[in-house]
């Protein structure tokens, strides 16, 4: 059975991951592949409406991330947070660090 | 209202974590905030438990997890057999975030994330088998 599946998708200015299950220790290695190989490269979004729980683990990874993203001069953006995703993040402390947003027409 | 009490029991391994995520979710919970909270606090402390806990000499470690609802009050516990306990509730006191190089990623925010989304942890420390208790 498939516990995390991700969809890759381009557009204009950004690379759009659609994430859909669970982002925990055990899922994380193919997630985090995926998003440190693209905010290398571009703005990444993160469509995480359709997680269906997340550990630290995959916060960690975003937080990263979010860090290579400054680096490289590129942006992450979350896109429609699951209620189970924004809760993580509040959890953290750190939600206000992350753009969140419900289009894509939001990113710059 | 009539207390729902449900009890699991698994091998601590971390492939298991979706066999616990499906018992959390087949609670009968009052309402989704409920569901999700208890779903990320039990993660973390079954990913905790998996990745830092040192069992005894025995070939099958297991947690057993129990999850009770009177009403007023949600309740989990975690109990299982370890002789590093002292180390998790150390761990707790001084947990903050961390990037680890090796990982490639922020740590240390797990046992930050459960003291948050509970309204209080308590650890007891038995001879063999210990627990966590979480009012949520």
């Amino acid at each position: 059975m498939e516990h995390i599946s991700i969809t890759e998708k381009s557009g204009p200015n950004y690379a759009l991951l659609e994430v859909s299950g669970t982002i925990n220790s055990y899922t994380c290695t193919e997630f985090q592949g995926k998003v440190y190989a693209l905010i290398k490269e571009t703005n990444l979004v993160l469509d995480l409406s359709r997680v269906t729980n997340i550990s630290s683990s995959g916060l960690g990874v975003i937080m990263a991330a979010w860090d290579d993203g400054e680096v490289n001069g590129n942006k992450l953006y979350i896109m429609k947070p699951s209620e189970i995703v924004r809760l993580a993040l509040e959890s953290t402390g750190f939600s206000e660090l992350f753009t969140l947003i419900y289009s894509l027409t939001e990113v710059i | 209202m009539t207390a729902q009490r449900r009890r699991f029991r698994v091998r601590v391994d971390a492939a298991n974590i979706f066999l616990l995520e499906d018992f959390i979710l087949s609670f009968p919970f009052s309402d989704s905030a409920l569901a999700a909270r208890t779903l990320l606090i039990a993660t973390e402390l079954f990913e905790n438990i998996t990745e830092h806990s040192k069992g005894f000499a025995c070939p099958y470690r297991g947690v057993t997890v129990n999850l009770t609802n009177t009403g007023d009050k949600t309740e989990m516990r975690f109990s299982y057999a370890t002789r590093n306990f002292s180390e998790l509730t150390g761990a707790e006191k001084k947990a903050r975030p961390y990037f680890d190089r090796a990982a490639g990623r922020y740590r240390g925010m797990g046992l930050l994330m459960c003291r948050k989304l509970s309204a209080s942890m308590i650890y007891k420390k038995g001879l063999f088998k210990s627990t966590i208790m979480i009012i949520l």
